[in-house]
């Protein structure tokens, strides 16, 4: 897997496990089209975990082109993220294990209505794991603190 | 070219650094953070004319561009289209470049930023506009 950018592997799973902010995923539709999904993600070292209901659209087009580009980057200044392209595998078994992590990370409050629900759903929930060919970090921390956002 | 909703357009005026997501040469999608802006001259991004997306868009103009609010509800809109150089874009890039580094760093910092941009040409920077096929919503 190839690293670029500032940060080393170590400050990239830092990042990808203390932010809490959904990825951007983009795959190739049947047609080819590049199309972008947000969603949740945990992560596994370098590696990433998403879930979607099985009868999600995204779930036929990766099935048909393996390999998608991802984003996370947050909105707030200085500018800085993480972005890449990944191999994927789909997996039922994990589908429900995945959507649990995803609840207790993302919904502060688990016995919402909103957890709840989506929890209900668990059973026909796929994992989405992305394993990356190669990421890219970018850091305008110094840059930006020359200027006044900080 | 689809009709774009008061609700959705007001969102695209939010400060949300989009994704972009091009095509690269084996077929694969590629991300690439970027700034937007909406207006009634149509959603329009810059870029390098060196960047890999703009060398991918020149290849194969599709692209998919999402906009979301990383705070619940997670509010998010999905454009998938076209991209194609903006006719006049030589005497639009500065002010466009400018409307848009205010809306991202302020009136201060949007001007030092765009003064950068104040003496480019098409043949440095690429003023692009998506022609949209498809708008998806969430939370909108």
């Amino acid at each position: 897997m190839k690293l670029h950018g500032p940060w080393s592997s170590e400050e990239i799973q830092r990042f990808l496990k203390e932010t809490t902010i959904p990825m951007q995923i983009a795959v190739n539709d049947t047609n080819t089209n590049p199309l972008l999904i947000s969603l949740w993600f945990i992560s596994d070292g370098l590696s990433l975990w998403c879930a979607t209901q099985n009868s999600a659209k995204i779930l036929s087009h990766l099935q048909s082109h393996p390999v998608c580009g991802f984003q996370i980057s947050p909105e707030t200044m200085p500018y800085r993220g993480v972005r890449g392209q990944a191999k994927v595998t789909l997996s039922d078994d994990d589908g429900p294990r995945i959507l649990e992590t995803l609840v207790d990370k993302y919904i502060a409050e688990q016995e919402s209505d909103f957890s709840r629900w989506l929890l209900a759903r668990k059973d026909t929930e796929i994992a989405i794991k992305l394993e990356p060919l190669k990421i890219t970090s970018w850091d305008y921390s110094a840059r930006m603190k020359k200027n006044s956002w900080e | 070219m689809k009709t774009v909703s008061n609700a959705v357009g007001e969102f695209l005026k939010r400060p949300l650094v989009s994704t972009l997501a091009t095509i690269d040469e084996d077929g694969s999608p590629r991300t690439r953070a970027i700034w937007h802006d909406w207006s009634e001259q149509g959603l329009l991004l810059f870029t390098s004319t060196k960047s890999p997306k703009w060398k991918n868009i020149e290849i194969d103009n599709r692209v998919s561009l999402c906009v979301d609010d990383p705070e619940p509800p997670y509010k998010s809109v999905i454009i998938d289209g076209h991209a194609v150089r903006k006719s006049g874009e030589e005497d639009l890039l500065y002010p466009i470049v400018l409307k848009m580094a205010k809306k991202y760093y302020g009136e201060t910092e949007g001007r030092n930023f765009a003064n950068s941009y104040q003496n480019m040409t098409p043949a440095d920077v690429a003023l692009f506009e998506i022609v949209i096929d498809r708008i998806t919503t969430q939370e909108i």
